[in-house]
């Protein structure tokens, strides 16, 4: 399988909203939240994100409260956390703003992630604390979480309103299939198995990556595979295991 | 007219190299500069270490090892007076968003970090395995014993890695002279010998 990144529909919503952030009107409704099911993509991209950009990366963890955010948050920007309470939430302020003043020198897109934010999102004084960096710096603030993230932040009103922009990521479609297949896949593919290997994955990334993985096993066995592995050469053999009941999915006989 | 660097001090030097004690009237006298300059062009002496500190204000005179560095050719130049002493940081090199892409996979391929982290490089895959067996000896990574099945016929498959001291945001750097991995977010060295490029 090939190391390669694949721009799906998913990251390019994401980039666009990044972008549309960057000319928002109101400057304070600088937040942004990206949700979808487990095992479309989030992480994958957050990683690369991130790591691309030189972004601030915090993953949220159950029974964090105000103070271990804030203290969190210090150490992961390499910062041993100051005694006192006030000292700590102002030196976030200050490192967060010459990471975003070095950004913008260096002219590459800059934020912060809050990833499994839907871990804390029930926390009042852990939403109110990302609220109040955000609202004091106004730099683009991801919230990662599953699908529940946006109803649960509905309980904010004054959050909500500062994260106009949503970003579900959505099982992909067709054409993504194909681009991933392309991209990663070290064997031809024939369009019936990207059609199959669409349908039977329901969209989710991480099945098609293991589809890829039986169908390069398949196709490098071969000899002659033509203009691509078709449904007919795999037909029987495993290519995926359904995420719902663990059970293994065959390729049908005839498709 | 603008003199150019280290002038006064050299001129300083030559007058000084005799070993004797120079008052600074005598001085102002013999050479051609105003008291302030060569009063500058002592402190610059001294901040070389070439004279002491310690002698009588108004008293001009080079320390013993002072006269042996300027007989033997040592003159004032432009920049600094030495070494900073400070590693130099790495930014935005593959290895950096390498480390980076490890920190948020926890558990990860080579190959998934590549994915994350490269752009454009020529070859990703040698850096990384390179760096991550300077991590592995370090105590940093450990690789699972579980492996992701390889795709061809003759593959072992693709070792799974987990890292395991996750230090903080800053990328771990190999000084390849010293044998040593450095950590920025620690202040710490670890020896760890030769790297050679990871299976």
């Amino acid at each position: 399988m090939r190391d390669v990144f694949v721009e799906t529909e998913n990251v390019r919503k994401f980039l666009g909203s990044l972008a549309d952030l960057e000319h928002r009107g109101a400057k304070e409704a600088c937040m942004m939240v990206v949700d979808g099911k487990p095992g479309l993509g989030k992480t994958s991209l957050m990683a690369r994100w991130q790591a691309q950009n030189d972004a601030v990366y915090i993953r949220a963890e159950v029974g964090w409260d105000g103070g271990m955010f804030i203290h969190n948050l210090l150490r992961e920007l390499g910062e041993e956390p100051p005694r006192a309470k006030a000292k700590r939430y102002e030196r976030v302020i200050e490192i967060l703003f010459e990471k975003w003043h070095a950004a913008q020198i260096a002219r590459r897109p800059f934020g912060w992630i809050v990833d499994e934010c839907d871990l804390v999102a029930g926390k009042r004084e852990v939403m109110e604390t990302i609220r109040g960096i955000s609202d004091a710096l106004q730099i683009p603030t991801i919230l990662v979480g599953m699908g529940t993230l946006r109803d649960i932040i509905k309980r904010y009103p004054q959050i909500e309103s500062r994260a106009p922009r949503r970003v579900r990521f959505e099982p992909a479609t067709q054409e993504d299939v194909r681009a991933l297949i392309e991209g990663r896949c070290e064997v031809a593919v024939a369009p019936d198995l990207v059609e199959f290997v669409h349908r039977a994955s329901g969209g989710f990334n991480r099945e098609v990556v293991e589809a890829i993985g039986y169908i390069e096993r398949f196709g490098h066995r071969l000899d002659d595979i033509g203009e691509g592995v078709t449904v007919a050469d795999m037909a029987g053999q495993v290519i995926m295991h359904n995420r719902n009941t663990g059970s293994a999915v065959a390729v049908p006989g005839a498709y | 007219m603008r003199l150019a660097p280290g002038t006064v001090p050299n001129e300083l030097i030559d007058v000084l190299m005799d070993g004797e004690t120079h008052r600074l009237e005598t001085l102002c006298n013999t050479m051609i500069y105003s008291k302030e300059q060569i009063i500058r062009a002592a402190v610059k002496l001294a901040d070389h270490g070439l004279m002491d500190r310690h002698s009588e204000p108004g008293e001009y005179r080079l320390s013993e090892r002072g006269l042996i560095q300027v007989r033997s050719g040592f003159r004032i130049k432009s920049g600094p007076t030495r070494a900073h002493g400070k590693i130099r940081r790495q930014h935005d090199t593959f290895r950096v968003r390498a480390w980076k892409a490890m920190r948020v996979l926890g558990i990860f391929t080579l190959g998934e970090v590549i994915a994350a982290a490269e752009r454009g490089e020529a070859d990703p895959g040698y850096n990384l395995r390179h760096y991550m067996r300077v991590l592995i000896k370090a105590g940093y990574v450990i690789d699972l014993p579980s492996k992701v099945v390889g795709t061809k016929p003759t593959s072992p498959g693709f070792k799974r890695f987990r890292l395991i001291k996750n230090t903080g945001a800053l990328a771990p750097v190999y000084r390849p002279r010293q044998k040593v991995l450095f950590d920025f977010n620690t202040g710490t060295e670890i020896a760890i010998g030769e790297a050679v490029p990871c299976l």
